[in-house]
């Protein structure tokens, strides 16, 4: 039971896909997924649309982020609003929402979650989250658990133990000359390739 | 002291929490979580210089196949940390927000990291991610000189984007929502079970699921190639359900729809699973005419 249905406006309608297929082939990296064939052109709430209008559930919300659906009217508004007036600003700058979600977040959240910070992607997040544990324990081992999945950057991507180690040297890049963490727990020491460090 | 006594990095790795596939036993068959974590901190403890920092982890592990902690897990993970002097940080990236039927999957185990991390659910398809932390920890942070500045660190306009969402999640209460729909998917997907030999194992919480396909449900042998038959005839019919394949672990379908799904689309999407199965070789349907085999 295939599901055909007209979508609402398409912003890419009469396209050429084979050749879209074709330019895909040769011009996009490889990273770890094959790519589906069908090119979707269109996404509203629940639903997913590929070019030839055929009608897809979309039960992983994307990849598992659109909680409240695809193009919701409130989140397209708050987009256009922003994108028209507030985009991007100097990091050591404030703006209301930045400062309006901090609240609202650790307003929903206990005790003990009480300062946010916010970044781009979940694996920006946890990179952040594991320095914040290193510079505030003074130490710098991280245990993670078998087949998790953390992100591709740096730290995140040690502490990762779902696939993908193989074949780019250590887990976390060392510093030449190496790092010696000494016994005093916030400091560390450069130690230069065959010198001593005390 | 020189420095070749010193080991680096450090990164280390506890087994993940697998009641279905775990080794670990009680004389009843029921899944000895407890002994498989001691044992996992114990090779921890043996490999570590000294150093433990933190634990990371996910409250559902999404990509490792759906896997849901054990009641308790979350608090004796804390406890181990506790004793070690390391902080727990909890990488709620698809479990927060409502997803698994509590605003945060935390809630759902009685356990506070001491770090928690957001992303995916908060932006809606947009890229924000969020670190929380306590007062103590972001203030003896700072004293030491704590850096993450980067380009779109507190970016107005996905910041925008997140307060919406938690605005909506919180006053169309989509964390009930989710609950409710979540109980009608589970349920609906154990009927599946049942009906169905390939299928081994379902878990998950809220509108968060896992349906493991294996070729024998009592030797639990994987099958990836029905995984991705199935998959791609849920795609013919107009279903998108992500297969997670891995060699030692076969194909797990991760479900997670958006919460505001309808309990009309939540049917459709169940009635093409169920046809997906049963159009599709190798299933090993356990009914005849409809009726279930007895």
């Amino acid at each position: 039971m295939p599901h055909l249905s007209e979508p609402s406006p398409s912003l890419y309608s009469s396209l050429d896909i084979q050749t879209l297929q074709a330019d895909a082939e040769s011009t996009l990296l490889k990273f770890g997924t094959s790519f589906n064939k069908d090119i979707i052109t269109h996404a509203s709430d629940v639903f997913i649309y590929t070019s030839s209008g055929h009608r897809i559930l979309d039960w992983t919300s994307g990849q598992m982020s659109c909680l409240i659906g695809h193009g919701h009217p409130e989140v397209v508004q708050t987009i256009t609003n922003h994108a028209t007036h507030l985009d991007h600003l100097f990091s050591g700058m404030l703006s209301p929402p930045v400062i309006q979600l901090a609240k609202k977040l650790t307003d929903l959240l206990p005790e003990g979650l009480d300062k946010a910070m916010f970044l781009s992607t979940g694996g920006e997040s946890n990179e952040a989250a594991i320095r914040l544990a290193k510079i505030f324990t003074g130490k710098w081992e991280i245990v993670g658990l078998g087949q998790s999945w953390h992100g591709m950057t740096g730290a995140a991507v040690a502490a990762q133990y779902h696939s993908g180690r193989k074949g780019y040297g250590p887990p976390v890049s060392i510093l030449t000359p190496i790092l010696e963490h000494s016994d005093k727990a916030d400091s560390w020491k450069s130690c230069s390739s065959g010198s001593k460090c005390v | 002291m020189s420095i070749l006594t010193k080991q680096i990095p450090g990164n280390h790795a506890l087994p993940a929490p697998n009641a279905y596939r775990s080794i670990f036993r009680n004389p009843d068959g029921s899944y000895d979580w407890e002994t498989e974590l001691d044992y996992g901190w114990k090779m921890v403890d043996q490999a570590s210089c000294g150093s433990l920092a933190a634990v990371i982890m996910e409250p559902i592990l999404s990509s490792g196949g759906m896997l849901t902690l054990p009641s308790g897990y979350l608090k004796a993970m804390k406890a181990h940390c506790e004793r070690r002097g390391m902080l727990l940080i909890l990488d709620e990236a698809q479990t927060g927000v409502g997803r698994c039927g509590d605003l945060f999957a935390f809630e759902h185990e009685g356990v506070v990291p001491d770090i928690l991390t957001l992303s995916k659910t908060l932006g809606n398809g947009l890229p924000l991610s969020a670190l929380v932390t306590s007062n103590h920890i972001a203030q003896v942070s700072k004293d030491k000189g704590f850096l993450f500045y980067t380009t779109h660190v507190n970016d107005p306009l996905p910041a925008a984007v997140g307060l919406k969402v938690l605005e909506i999640v919180v006053r169309d209460n989509l964390v009930v929502r989710s609950r409710e729909a979540g109980l009608k998917l589970h349920s609906a997907l154990q009927v599946l079970k049942s009906r169905y030999g390939c299928i081994g194992d379902v878990r998950g919480r809220g509108l968060m699921a896992g349906i493991e396909i294996v070729a024998d449900q009592a030797t639990k042998s994987p099958t990836p190639e029905l995984g991705q038959k199935l998959m791609d005839r849920m795609t013919e019919l107009g279903l998108s359900a992500n297969i997670s394949t891995m060699a030692s672990f076969g194909g797990v379908f991760r479900i997670a729809p958006p919460i505001t799904t309808s309990d009309e689309n939540l049917e459709l999407g169940l009635s093409i699973m169920e046809e997906a199965f049963r159009s599709t070789n190798g299933t090993m349907p356990l009914y005849t005419n409809g009726e279930k085999k007895t």
